[in-house]
């Protein structure tokens, strides 16, 4: 569901593993076109999930760079006023914070040292500037093992490490006192820095505004963030709230029973059955909350996605559903009497005994119901990597996993949801377990499918699993997002919905699965369901196979 | 095993000879002690590399008892653990499973990723772990009486599985349980030190990194690093491979096919080994 372009930054997925990773922060990545010659990164955490914007760049510098924004979100303080600090004393106090904020990284990982140092150039060739004396001196505090030779730079040192190698600032106090001081010191060498023309050193530092508290009277900045979107503003980037557009009719807020029927919603509905939802605020399912709309989408040419489904086939199906013949294996569990009594006449003939002496094993278990729930919502219109909408792949993973579930033996039924408010959560069946996944109007109903209004799961997942019968129902949902509605404001309500469902689901005998389709962890709903059952899935063109081997498992 | 062994031993080649080195994380090893003395079965839960096979070996070591392990799989049929007729020529002959024969001579019978087995073969231990502690073989007709000595130890990863691997509550309450986890940082560097013969600082980095990636489990991993992966890291880095070259080969290339993960788990290796 978030629409946030964190695959718009090339690369972008294996750094975000790599910050998740190490630091466990997950700020979002963009790109950022400057017209500047040296851009800097530019990290904002002005929102509720940090931004990092990088430069165009290649991927020692972006790890650099992110390396050295993470290590600012993990040890970094909270903003400072600017009040009466010059120009050259917030430089001073920005290179003294990425000293301690690197110094400390680099006791957890010692390995980032190694990644740091090949952008440390500067040293006494690089003249007597301010610019270059801060370069200098970030580099001096940097590696301790570096002499630079200067005596204002050692003093600076000494100042900030400890004869033990700690550091000595180590809070923003000691920090903006060290650099007014030091400032002063600059003032009295005749050295003048030109705000304007300065830039941080070494180039993997990012512009380290965010250190500073935003001023209204400032003017804004030089370098335009891409799209000027609601990070640097402030208004909030959390991923339920403001990511899913909804439809323009709609204003979100109030909760709007009846509206206008959109041509979406033209389709003829098969029934109209009503679910209750678990209100997290009073702790109790509000009966007959949500209404369910089954029907089914408009059907459209399917040239397309048949092509599409022929080239790629299912993969085959892993053992046969029941083996024919005479039911003699060479392995097993039991004798096979016949096969006993030839080997016997053999053994007595002196001639050579069947190799296949053991009965076959009755087939793989009878099948089960598996179906398969794919979002539908606008955020399925996404475009990924290969330039294809996410729904794309979607369906026709859901019709090729199908095909090969109905090969093992299982019976499968695939539906598509979305919603538009509580009174509205529109359930397609694109394939019935009657229907054979490459039929013709099964393929039309899924080339007819179109990204539309939210994911309200948790009303998808009560309707499924009341439809499933058999032993042990499997429900698969298929999803690019954590649960939303543009009625629900709070993300833990349809959140906690969804985990009651999954309970009921569970408590009724049916499994439920889902694959998490997209570039960004989405904890919440890995957590709703249980241990192992929630799968992230970052390259669409792999749903088919992890869903088969999640299932096949 | 041992070539002094009398061969009238059945179970000379299950026996343990030295001591497997094992640190307790907990009181494990009186709890696998406790249902030792009242012969209740023993469920082992926990990642995967984290010690349990090691922490069986260990515990059958001290209790001197012969063990028998069988590793589950999907296709592990009754037939492989009860036993088989085998046909030579005069005739069929019953061959003992391994089951059958920690049942018949006495031995602990260690059942690794049960939830692997068919669940045909997971209910035929269910007479085996209640107060009948009996094994019926309806294939010869003989009721198979458990030695004083058999005992039934499984291990479980409830981490990774498909969809329909879970134990039946029959079988899951059948079992008393210990759970296993990565040790913590300190006495994991120490097992590491031990197995590999790396020194502190470096043992210390890899239990870092192993800590980070385990953090990317159920995401983009099934599982983070085990300790195991980092005994094999160690071991590869005493053979004189490079600190970053090692983790590379024993912990970031075979913990994903995804290149993109596998570049992240790079880039943590470098940030994480000077």
């Amino acid at each position: 569901m978030p629409a946030s372009p964190e695959s718009a930054f090339p690369g972008g997925r294996a750094l975000a593993i790599y910050l998740d990773g190490l630091w466990s922060v997950q700020p979002r990545l963009a790109a950022l076109d400057s017209a500047d010659d040296r851009p800097r990164a530019i990290l904002s955490r002005a929102g509720t999930r940090p931004v990092l914007h990088l430069p165009q760049a290649g991927a020692l510098l972006d790890r650099a760079r992110a390396a050295h924004a993470a290590a600012h979100l993990v040890h970094g303080g909270t903003p400072q006023p600017r009040a009466k600090l010059k120009p050259v004393q917030r430089a001073l106090f920005e290179t003294l914070e990425d000293a301690r904020v690197e110094w400390l990284a680099m006791q957890a990982l010692p390995g980032l040292r190694t990644l740091w140092a090949p952008f440390h150039t500067a040293d006494a060739g690089w003249g007597m500037g301010v610019d270059a004396l801060l370069a200098r001196l970030a580099h001096a505090l940097f590696d301790p093992a570096h002499e630079d030779g200067h005596a204002w730079i050692a003093k600076v040192r000494r100042m900030f490490f400890a004869p033990d190698g700690t550091i000595v600032l180590a809070t923003p106090d000691a920090l903006r006192e060290a650099a007014s001081r030091l400032g002063n010191d600059i003032g009295q060498m005749r050295l003048r820095l030109n705000p304007a023309g300065w830039r941080v050193e070494p180039e993997y530092r990012d512009d380290n505004h965010h250190l500073w508290v935003t001023e209204d009277t400032l003017p804004p900045s030089a370098t335009p963030l891409e799209r000027e979107d609601a990070d640097s503003h402030g208004r909030g980037d959390d991923d339920a709230q403001t990511m899913e557009r909804p439809p323009p009719r709609a204003t979100g807020g109030a909760d709007q029973g009846e509206g206008a029927a959109a041509a979406l919603w033209s389709e003829a509905p098969l029934r109209t059955l009503k679910y209750p939802e678990w209100d997290r605020l009073i702790a109790r399912l509000r009966p007959d909350w949500c209404t369910v709309i089954e029907s089914r989408p408009l059907e459209a040419d399917a040239t397309a996605l048949r092509a599409q489904l022929r080239v790629q086939r299912a993969p085959e199906r892993r053992r046969p559903v029941g083996r024919p013949g005479a039911g003699r294996e060479r392995e097993g569990e039991s004798l096979h009497t016949d096969a006993l009594i030839d080997a016997g006449i053999a053994l007595r003939t002196h001639t050579r005994p069947p190799a296949r002496l053991y009965r076959a094993a009755r087939g793989a278990d009878g099948g089960r119901d598996v179906l398969l729930l794919v979002d539908a919502s606008t955020s399925t219109a996404r475009r990924g990597a290969d330039g294809r909408p996410l729904l794309d792949h979607l369906r026709e993973a859901a019709l090729r996993a199908a095909q090969a579930l109905e090969r093992d033996g299982h019976r499968t039924r695939v539906w598509a949801f979305a919603s538009d408010t509580r009174h509205r959560v529109r359930v397609q069946h694109l394939k019935d377990e009657h229907d054979g996944a490459l039929d013709l109007r099964v393929c039309a109903r899924a080339a007819g499918l179109r990204s539309h209004g939210s994911t309200r799961i948790g009303a998808a997942l009560r309707h499924a699993a009341a439809h499933t019968t058999g032993e042990r129902p499997l429900i698969v949902l298929l999803t690019d997002g954590e649960p939303h509605d543009i009625d629900v404001h709070d993300p833990r309500y349809l959140l906690e919905d969804l985990k009651q469902a999954v309970r009921e689901a569970r408590r009724a005998g049916a499994v439920t699965h889902c694959m998490h389709v997209g570039p960004a962890a989405a904890p919440g709903l890995r957590s709703a369901f249980d241990a192992g059952h929630c799968l992230a899935v970052s390259d669409p063109r792999r749903i088919t196979e992890l869903l088969l081997s999640g299932l096949r498992h | 095993m041992k070539a002094e062994a009398p061969p009238a031993d059945p179970l000379a080649g299950w026996r343990i000879g030295d001591e497997p080195w094992y640190a307790p994380v907990g009181d494990e090893i009186a709890a696998f002690g406790a249902a030792h003395a009242r012969g209740l079965p023993l469920m082992l839960k926990g990642p995967t590399g984290c010690g349990k096979t090691r922490f069986v070996e260990h515990m059958a070591w001290r209790l001197g008892l012969p063990l028998i392990t069988v590793a589950c799989h999907e296709d592990l049929s009754a037939g492989d653990l009860i036993g088989r007729f085998l046909l030579d020529a005069d005739g069929t002959r019953w061959q003992d499973g391994p089951l059958t024969r920690a049942v018949r001579f006495g031995a602990i019978c260690y059942l690794d990723e049960l939830v692997e087995a068919r669940a045909d073969t997971t209910v035929l231990i269910h007479p085996l772990t209640d107060a009948r502690r009996q094994l019926p073989l309806a294939a010869t007709g003989e009721l198979l009486h458990a030695h004083p000595d058999f005992r039934l130890v499984v291990s479980y990863n409830p981490g990774y599985h498909g969809v329909h691997k879970t134990l039946k509550a029959s079988t899951r309450q059948r079992f008393t349980a210990l759970e296993f986890g990565y040790p913590e940082a300190a006495r994991e560097a120490a097992i590491l030190m031990h197995e590999s013969g790396l020194d502190e600082a470096r043992a210390l980095q890899l239990v870092t990194l192993a800590e980070r990636t385990r953090r990317l489990a159920g995401d983009e991993l099934d599982e983070g690093a085990s300790t195991r992966m980092l005994i094999h890291a160690g071991l590869l880095i005493a053979e004189g491979l490079a600190p970053r070259a090692a983790c590379r080969q024993a912990i970031a290339v075979p913990l994903s096919d995804d290149p993109e993960v596998v570049a992240a788990l790079v880039a943590m290796v470098d940030a994480c080994v000077a």
